[in-house]
């Protein structure tokens, strides 16, 4: 049987409410910038 | 002789054989096609040793479709079966790039090569290009596939990520979907790299990925839940 829904959370602390926010964008930001490297490597 | 590739495809295949593994156990069209790109990803790695020993112009051209062209794709496609369940949009996409598959191995298969110029002592990743002729619809089609497959296989881990992080649950999922998008990102950055004159990055670059990605899948697979995302 499924355990509830509570079970699954965590805590909050220091590193998911400040460094894991600062990693996402971050790796959003060098997603964005290998796709600009993708097309210009490839098509250069 | 450089030894990341052996070690690069080492990873690749055990990471492979533990995906494929979970899919027998589990099932899910997800980790099928996971584990499909990760054996092409191994196969690109392999042809990398290869290509470090000896020239061979089969294994130059399975190192091209793979490693440049399809490897990123099908990996992004089984995030794609993870993320859309509902309707056919996953089914339709896996068979168009099926499809595009097939026409990039076609493509591939036919472009001439100029071996005599091969040097076994410089990474391949560095002298493909005056080797491999490669036509405008390959490359628009390693364009659109690698734009296709990273889109896919690293914004579905940050989006994953995003959403256990915003709900608070599932803190393993979490940080398992942050090293498989660092992971995936890897090798995608080791061509700029190249570009900088840092050709042991590219060969770096790939075994770093091979590794993140793997400690995530494992990070994310270690609970009792099954994904939810």
């Amino acid at each position: 049987m499924p355990e509830p829904h509570r079970s699954k959370r965590f805590q909050p602390n220091v590193i998911t409410e400040k460094i894991v926010p600062v990693l996402l964008v971050i790796l959003l930001l060098i997603l964005l910038a290998v796709l600009v490297i993708v097309v210009l490597s490839l098509v250069g | 002789m450089n030894y990341l590739p052996y070690l690069s495809t080492i990873a690749t295949f055990a990471f492979t054989a533990a995906v494929f593994n979970r899919y027998r156990q589990r099932g899910g069209v997800y980790l099928l096609l996971w584990a499909f790109g990760l054996f092409l990803y191994g196969i690109g790695t392999l042809s990398e040793v290869i290509l470090g020993l000896t020239f061979n112009v089969v294994v130059l051209k399975l190192w091209y479709l793979t490693g440049a062209m399809l490897t990123a794709a099908w990996l992004g496609m089984g995030t794609v079966h993870l993320l859309i369940r509902r309707g056919k949009t996953a089914r339709i996409l896996t068979w168009i790039l099926a499809v595009v598959s097939v026409l990039a191995l076609l493509l591939i298969f036919a472009a001439p090569v100029n071996s005599a110029i091969y040097d076994v002592t410089r990474p391949v990743s560095e002298q493909y290009k005056e080797i491999l002729t490669r036509n405008g619809l390959t490359i628009l089609l390693t364009i659109l596939l690698n734009i296709f497959g990273t889109i896919t296989l690293v914004g579905g881990a940050i989006y994953s990520a995003f959403l256990f992080w915003r709900r608070k649950i599932l803190a393993n999922r979490m940080y398992g979907n942050i090293l498989i998008a660092a992971g995936a990102l890897s090798p995608a950055m080791g061509g700029t790299f190249l570009r900088a004159g840092l050709v042991d990055f590219l060969y770096l670059s790939e075994l770093v990925g091979a590794i993140l990605m793997f400690i995530g899948f494992i990070l994310s697979t270690s609970g009792k839940f099954e994904p939810s995302e």
